[in-house]
């Protein structure tokens, strides 16, 4: 069976240490950080040990990647940060760092100069030995222009954010080929006025939302991917779905998911 | 079943349309495509194609200005008759197929989702079932907007117009085949420099060249084409004038041979 993990941080008023205990006492193996400047990294990485778990990618900083694409002093800033979390990554031997090319709903016009930053961004996870990966997130355009420009990144496949953020376009289709990691999510679709909103995507556990699953685990086993099942889920963005459950109990709830999803995962 | 080979007509300052599309014929290219600004000129087109043997694959909807049918208001309303006046009269003139764009660039600015956005082309895919006509999404700017119409109708027959063209200036990176290959009813074939980011890279450097006059890998293009058993027509939408003041410096004769020279060398890969 595949390895089963999850995005690791503090929730629900937990320390990420608590949460590390809880989620390997739930049975994952594996997590990822949402890495920042400010983390102690070293703590971390001891604490997933002590745990039996294996970190194994830093989701990049949420900077502001529109200034990425844009003439603005903010982006060089934006564009180092990514490649500070890239060395960090390469210093701990965490082996993947995720990233997203485009993080708003105003999408900024792509650019020479975008390309330019975002090469920069590839030249040092090349240069570290990380795997970089790109992930989908509100629009896909940018995603496939830093595709079609660089060769050595992967696809972070975030099927939570393609079921609301950007209906009817399989990315696994496009870029399935460069499949290299999962961010496994569920949520209810595009909302009802049907433009794209950060509420819609709830990070809920699998199976609890109207994600196809049966159709996406195709896709992805058609790929020959065989890394971890990663999901991406918080209760944070969507308290009022998850009430006043209690982070082990969360974890044993997401275990649960994504054990289920291994074993559709199986039979397909 | 081979592909019938199609070419839509050019300028007409430089060469009337009746003896444009006489022309056609008479290089050799099977079927046409074109839009008209009155159901009578509409029919009149019609008559004279089956006239001269040319047959008539699709119309191609009105588009400039069209962002404003995603906004609530008289434009957008009056926007979506002028379209369902060509699905009727697509149908009364059993024309199978209306190519729609559902996005025209950023005019007056990036067009999103609405409510009355879809309901209106709701109700022009309706229309177009009851009388007999595919309306068919082509591929533009905003992906995600062809996305979204692909995903609010996926329990209804629309098709998709594959733009090669536009696929490699306005999106590249993305291939639309895999997407929509399942719905491929009609094609727009064209060739162009690729992308060109200096800045805005939608309108930049949609020249509209016929295959192999630009930079698409036509080969990567034609076994997507083939991979979904397409037996529609390979139509060239090109024009010896587009944009970045690129043109042809060929009579009409010679342009549309080497457009016919490429729609059979594409035909054969």
């Amino acid at each position: 069976m595949l390895t089963l993990g999850c995005s690791l941080h503090d929730i629900l008023g937990t320390s990420y240490a608590e949460n590390m205990k809880h989620a390997a006492n739930a049975g994952f193996k594996s997590v990822f950080a949402l890495w920042n400047d400010d983390m102690d990294t070293e703590a971390y990485m001891n604490n997933a040990a002590k745990c039996g778990l294996t970190v194994e990618s830093f989701h990049a900083p949420f900077v502001n990647y529109s200034k990425i694409w844009e003439e603005d002093d903010e982006g060089d800033r934006a564009t180092e940060i990514i490649k500070h979390c890239i060395r960090v990554a390469a210093e701990y031997k965490v082996p993947y760092v995720v990233s997203h090319v485009i993080s708003t709903l105003d999408a900024p016009l792509t650019s020479n100069l975008g390309l330019c930053r975002f090469g920069k961004i590839v030249i040092e996870a090349e240069k570290y030995g990380v795997t970089l990966c790109f992930e989908n997130t509100e629009y896909i355009r940018h995603l496939a222009l830093v595709f079609s420009t660089f060769a050595s990144p992967k696809f972070c496949y975030d099927v939570g954010h393609e079921h609301c953020f950007t209906p009817g376009i399989r990315t696994m289709g496009m870029f399935g080929e460069r499949l290299g990691f999962l961010h496994l999510h569920d949520n209810l679709g595009m909302n009802k006025s049907y433009r794209a909103s950060h509420d819609d995507d709830l990070h809920r556990i699998p199976f609890e939302g109207d994600i196809d699953w049966t159709k996406t685990l195709t896709e992805i086993k058609k790929s020959g991917f065989d890394g971890t099942l990663m999901l991406e889920t918080d209760p944070g963005h969507d308290l009022g779905f998850y009430g006043s459950i209690t982070a082990e109990e969360y974890y044993a709830k997401s275990f649960a998911g994504a054990k289920k999803l291994a074993e559709l995962y199986e039979t397909l | 079943m081979k592909n019938l080979l199609g070419a839509c007509p050019i300028d007409e300052k430089l060469i009337p349309l009746y003896d444009c599309l006489r022309l056609i014929k008479k290089t050799g290219f099977e079927t046409t495509m074109f839009d008209w600004h009155t159901p009578d000129e509409a029919k009149e087109t019609v008559e004279f194609c089956k006239k001269i043997g040319l047959e008539v694959d699709n119309f191609h909807a009105p588009f400039g200005g069209l962002n404003v049918m995603w906004y609530e208001g008289e434009a957008g309303e009056n926007y979506t008759k002028r379209i369902e006046e060509y699905v009727t009269t697509a149908g009364k003139l059993d024309i199978p197929i209306v190519v729609v764009h559902c996005t025209a660039g950023g005019i007056p600015e990036e067009p999103h989702g609405s409510p009355i956005g879809i309901e209106r082309f709701a109700r022009i895919i309706a229309l177009g079932k009851k009388c007999g006509v595919k309306i068919a999404f082509e591929n533009l700017e905003y992906p995600e907007m062809l996305g979204l119409i692909m995903d609010v109708f996926k329990n209804e027959d629309i098709g998709f117009c594959y733009d090669t063209g536009h696929e490699a200036l306005c999106t590249p990176g993305m291939r639309f085949i895999p997407l929509y290959g399942d719905r491929l009813c009609c094609t727009h074939i064209h060739d162009n420099y690729g992308a060109s980011y200096s800045k805005v890279p939608i309108v930049h450097g949609d020249c509209h060249m016929l295959p192999f006059d630009g930079c698409l890998d036509f080969g990567r293009i034609m076994s997507d084409i083939r991979s979904t058993g397409y037996t529609g027509a390979l139509t060239l939408e090109s024009g010896i004038r587009q944009s970045l003041g690129y043109h042809y410096d060929l009579s009409p004769e010679a342009y549309f041979k080497r457009g016919f020279d490429a729609l059979v060398k594409l035909s054969e890969m």
